[in-house]
Order: structure tokens, then C-alpha cells, then sequence
């Protein structure tokens, strides 16, 4: 058989294989070049880029959990829980106005004032009845108004001592009428309450939202000075009866 | 003999010159080749180190944050004291304080002249009913009310004597009324 023997000229359109050749040595590197730009190093570089941002996003995370976890830690634990106690005292638990009356009893009566009359009338709540934080609606005013019966000489310590009573105290009207040693004060008192229970998302939470400014720092300092009303137990807010089932066909027979 | 000198024939010539690019050309081929190679290992090698630290950084950061949940009870303690507080603080900032005011009432004059009532006018607005014993303290209600309108009272904005009434024994009863800052 025989062998087919191809051979290619030495030039081809004036131009020398040789030549070309050796000017086509650089093909497959270009090719290569190409190739590994495109499949390795640009999407390496990006993979880079987004890994060094993400490292630096947490990074930050992280510093910020560590400045929150040093704050909780410097923290003094029994102060924590005294601001805790007087801030509790400072605001009613829930709308109970006849829990109201009890306390501006119990104040009134360290004094020697009694009350004569109150009066509980709810009405239907207005915009300015509510305190609201950031356009938030998140606590109620409890307005009642009292009649206090008393000794004259008291009626300025009773009043500063309503406005250093906790849960707190905001006196709306005031005015008062004496006869010899005796006083009448006529009040409109407000305290609030709180609408929902403080919700808090623990990771989510800033250290802003953690830690007090100087208003907040010096409000708690001021708060030390109050005084907490402390009600008997029958008296208490929020506290119920035990259920009693009667087992009585008639409810109205004896 | 001179170096510019060229005694080979054109095809040998043309050979030595093939010979010379190629060379050249291998050259440039090999500087390519190795930066190249060169790059794509400073390339895959920051890729690695970068998914390295970035494990690195998560575990502290997953570590950081189970000490932090495990502080959950004083996290909720200190945002409930932060949010009432700043309640409490609207609340008593916004309250007038009857009592506070009606002592800065009673404060307003030295001992010398005597308050025998007070009357609230409006919120901040006070009427006082005094007496004094002689004429010379008189002249201390007339100086406090003019201190109070120069603007040198601390408590005070304004007051105005309304009215000046002398009794039979030479006291002398007077009427004022004040308005708090």
C-alpha cells in the first residue's frame, strides 16, 4: 500500500509556513487566556469582592453584639432591677380606675385627708388622652376625680406628695376651698397604663434601644425619690378571686 | 572587520531573522505564561484565605452571638426599663406640678409678709392675698414685683399688684398676681 505522504508547501500566498507557523504559536496561549479569564479569574475576583463585604458585614455585626454584650455586662444587677421595680410602680398594669382611688386614698390618708366623693368617669377616649412614642398610641390616661377633706396646714404636702407617688400622678384641676381648719380640694387625677405588654425582638435590638441617655439616666436618678404606694393585698392591680362554682339550681334561692 | 558587515546570503539571512523571532516570540510566550500562572495562583490563593476568614468571622460572630442570647433576660430588662423610662419622662415632663408651684408661691417673699391665700387663675397663673404688718415691707412686695418683671426672678415671669388695701390697725393688705415660667 502505499503511504500517503503530505507535505505542505513551503509558501503559501507569498507567506512562509514557517513563519506562519511560529506567528501562530501564540494562538492556543490567547485562547487559554481567554478561557481561564472568563471562567476562573473574573468570577474569582467577584466571589472576592462580595466575601471581603460580607467578612466586613460582620465584622460590624459582630462589634456591635460585643458593645451590647460588654453593656449588659458592666451592668450593676441589683440597680438594673431597682430602675426595673420603680419604672413597673410608675405605670398602671391595666385600666382600673377604682385601683386609682385607692392610692390617691393611701396617700391622702398619711396626710390626714379623707376622700369625700370621687367620681370614675372613663367617657370615651380622646387623641390627647393617650401618650404616644413615634406615632405609636402606647399608653392611656385613667382620669378620676376626687373630693379630699382635710386639714388646711397638710394641703401643700399632700400635694407634693401625690406628685411624688408612684404609679404616677398627674394632677389636671385643682382648686380648693377652706373653712377654718379644714380644706376641700377638688382634683382631677390622671395616671396611665400601659395598652399592649412590651414586645422586644432580643437580636434585633440596638444598643441605642439598651442603653438610657442622660434625660433617661436622670429621670431614674429623680424616680429614687419617689415613693412607691404599696396597697393591701385585696387591693391589689391585676390580682383575682379565686372562681367559686355554687352548685345551686337557683341561683336566687338562698 | 565591521559588525554591520553582512556576508550571508538572503535566505540565510531570512533564516537567522525566522530564527530571531522565534525566540522572541517564545520569550514573550514564557513571560505570558508564567505571569499568568502566577496571577491565577494570587487569585485562587485570595479566594481561599478570603473563604477562610469569612468562616473565621462567622463562627466568632455565631459565638459572639450565643453569649449575647444568653444575656436574653437582661437584654429584655434594659429595653423595658429604656421604653418605660422614656415614657415616664414624657409624662413628667409634660405634668404641671401643683405642688412645686404653690411652694415657689409661698417662697415668693421673706418672712415679713404673710400669704394668707392663694388662687389658681389659670395654669401658672396665681393670685395672691397677703398682709403685711407696716408700710416699710410693703416696699418689699413692690420690689419683688418689679425684680419678677425685670426678669431677675428664677420661678417667675410677670405679677402684678392688683390691688393695696390699709387697715385700721395700719396693716396693710395687698393682691397679687403671678405667673410661673
Amino acid at each position: 500500500m502505499k503511504k500517503l505522504d503530505f507535505k505542505l508547501p513551503e509558501s503559501i500566498f507569498g507567506f512562509e509556513i514557517g513563519l506562519v507557523k511560529i506567528l501562530l504559536l501564540p494562538l492556543p496561549l490567547i485562547f487559554f487566556f481567554i478561557v481561564s479569564l472568563n471562567l476562573v479569574i473574573i468570577p474569582k475576583i467577584g466571589e472576592i469582592g462580595s466575601t471581603t463585604k460580607e467578612i466586613t458585614k460582620i465584622k460590624a455585626q459582630t462589634k456591635v453584639v460585643v458593645e451590647k454584650k460588654v453593656y449588659l455586662m458592666s451592668r450593676d444587677q441589683e440597680k438594673l432591677k431597682t430602675d426595673e421595680a420603680y419604672l413597673q410602680s410608675a405605670i398602671l398594669k391595666e385600666n382600673q380606675s377604682y385601683f386609682l382611688v385607692e392610692v390617691v386614698r393611701s396617700v391622702a390618708s398619711k396626710y390626714g385627708f379623707q376622700i369625700k366623693s370621687f367620681s370614675i368617669s372613663p367617657g370615651k377616649l380622646k387623641d390627647d388622652d393617650k401618650v404616644k412614642i413615634a406615632n405609636k398610641d402606647v399608653m392611656n390616661r385613667l382620669p378620676i376625680s376626687v373630693v379630699l377633706v382635710g386639714p388646711k396646714e397638710k394641703h401643700l404636702d399632700l400635694l407634693l406628695a401625690m406628685e411624688k407617688s408612684l404609679p404616677i400622678l398627674v394632677i389636671d384641676k385643682f382648686s380648693i376651698n377652706t373653712s377654718g381648719e379644714m380644706a376641700e380640694l377638688n382634683l382631677d387625677v390622671n395616671s396611665f397604663y400601659l395598652n399592649n405588654k412590651v414586645a422586644s425582638d432580643v437580636v434585633n435590638l440596638s444598643l441605642s434601644d439598651l442603653t438610657l441617655n442622660k434625660d433617661e439616666a436622670d429621670l431614674l436618678d429623680r424616680l429614687g425619690d419617689f415613693e412607691k404606694v404599696e396597697l393591701g393585698s385585696a387591693v391589689k392591680s391585676g390580682e383575682s378571686g379565686q372562681f367559686i362554682k355554687y352548685q345551686k339550681e337557683n341561683p336566687f334561692s338562698l | 572587520m565591521s559588525a554591520d558587515l553582512n556576508l550571508l546570503p538572503s535566505r540565510a539571512k531570512f533564516q537567522a531573522a525566522k530564527i530571531k523571532l522565534k525566540k522572541t516570540i517564545m520569550s514573550f510566550v514564557w513571560i505570558f505564561v508564567f505571569t499568568w500562572v502566577a496571577l491565577l495562583t494570587v487569585v485562587l490563593a485570595i479566594f481561599f484565605i478570603s473563604k477562610f476568614s469569612l468562616d473565621l468571622t462567622s463562627k466568632k460572630y455565631t459565638s459572639e452571638q450565643n453569649q449575647y442570647k444568653a444575656l436574653a433576660d437582661d437584654v429584655s430588662i434594659s429595653y423595658q426599663i429604656k421604653y418605660r423610662a422614656k415614657l415616664v419622662g414624657k409624662v413628667l415632663k409634660d405634668r404641671f406640678e401643683y405642688g412645686n408651684s404653690i411652694t415657689k408661691i409661698y417662697n415668693i417673699f421673706s418672712a415679713d409678709v404673710l400669704i394668707n391665700n392663694y388662687e389658681i387663675k389659670g395654669e401658672k397663673t396665681f393670685s395672691v392675698n397677703g398682709k403685711v404688718l407696716d408700710g416699710a415691707n410693703l416696699d418689699e412686695v413692690e420690689e419683688k414685683e418689679r425684680e419678677i418683671n425685670r426678669g431677675d426672678s428664677e420661678d417667675f415671669v410677670s405679677a402684678k399688684l392688683i390691688s393695696i388695701k390699709m387697715n385700721p390697725d395700719k396693716s396693710w393688705n395687698f393682691a397679687m398676681e403671678v405667673k410661673l415660667k
